[in-house]
């Protein structure tokens, strides 16, 4: 996405009128990462708003010709990582007080929550590279880019990613299996 | 393409997409406006990638100049100019004559100016 480099001055100068169409037009985008990670309207909008926050307190470290939209996507996947790390000490700390959570009631078998379902179990750390890979499509490159991260991290993570999704799947199959029986 | 996650999946995930509603970049903006900082000094108006630079270019000027102040040969004061100030201790009158005119003076006022100067 090219941004004009007009825009972007005036936004760093703090005009209000350019800050909101920057805004609207890195929202689509933001939005479209953010829910990949999170599922209801408030967290993503919560995600974004918090993105957009970290992005213009350090507007005035981008040069106007710098890819923008890359920057903004890199604190999107940062400010979802953090948030998916905070959530998933939250939900040990409830574990280990005992607390388990509640399994969904489920009628019958549902393929795509079986696997949503699997994908929440995995560490955030390897659920971003599986995600933005098999489901927004990027290369090894563009994760690397956008993760700040080198490119052979990328590939160990997703095949780590792989193995233990295979795994967890594995599991969770055969309790499905000795639940119908 | 996909061949781990089921197909299923990806394409309903692909389609699970949340967007910003028009409202959107107006409240996240004015949420910003409070932490806005107040504009004013020159500072403010230079970008902060462009600041090492100035910063750096402001210094060695004022090093500058403050190292000629510091070190330059002071002017000699009042009437005396360089040459007079360098020759002073070694002429005495009769040669001020000669550094006096750009162009030595003619006939009689030169033999004036001569004998002024031998103290005849």
């Amino acid at each position: 996405m090219k941004l004009e480099r007009e825009l972007i001055v005036r936004a760093q100068r703090g005009e209000s009128e350019a800050q909101e169409s920057l805004v609207a037009q890195l929202a689509p985008m933001v939005f479209r990462l953010a829910s990949r990670f999170f599922r209801t309207r408030e967290d993503v909008e919560d995600l974004a708003q918090e993105a957009f926050a970290r992005f213009f307190l350090k507007i005035d470290q981008i040069r106007p010709d710098d890819n923008v939209s890359g920057w903004v996507s890199r604190v999107t996947i940062n400010v979802c990582y953090d948030r998916l790390r905070k959530l998933q000490r939250e939900r040990s700390a409830m574990e280990g007080y005992g607390a388990r959570p509640t399994a969904p009631n489920r009628p019958e078998f549902d393929a795509y929550e079986h696997v949503r379902t699997a994908v929440d179990k995995l560490d955030a750390k390897f659920r971003m590279p599986l995600l933005l890979k098999e489901v927004e499509e990027l290369s090894v490159k563009e994760i690397s880019a956008i993760m700040g991260l080198s490119q052979s991290n990328v590939k160990i993570r997703l095949y780590r990613a792989r193995k233990k999704m295979a795994a967890i799947l594995g599991e969770s199959s055969g309790r499905e299996v000795q639940r119908d029986l | 393409m996909n061949e781990f996650l089921p197909r299923e999946f990806v394409k309903r995930e692909q389609g699970r997409v949340i967007e910003p509603d028009p409202t959107f970049a107006r409240r996240v903006v004015s949420g910003l406006r409070p932490v806005a900082r107040p504009a004013g000094l020159l500072w403010d108006y230079i970008p902060s990638f462009a600041r090492p630079m100035v910063a750096a270019t402001t210094a060695l000027l004022l090093a500058l100049i403050s190292f000629q102040m510091i070190f330059s040969a002071p002017f000699p004061e009042g009437d005396v100019g360089i040459v007079d100030a360098y020759l002073g201790e070694d002429s005495g009158p009769e040669d001020e004559w000669l550094y006096r005119y750009a162009e030595p003076p003619e006939g009689e006022d030169l033999l004036i100016e001569i004998s002024v100067a031998e103290g005849l």
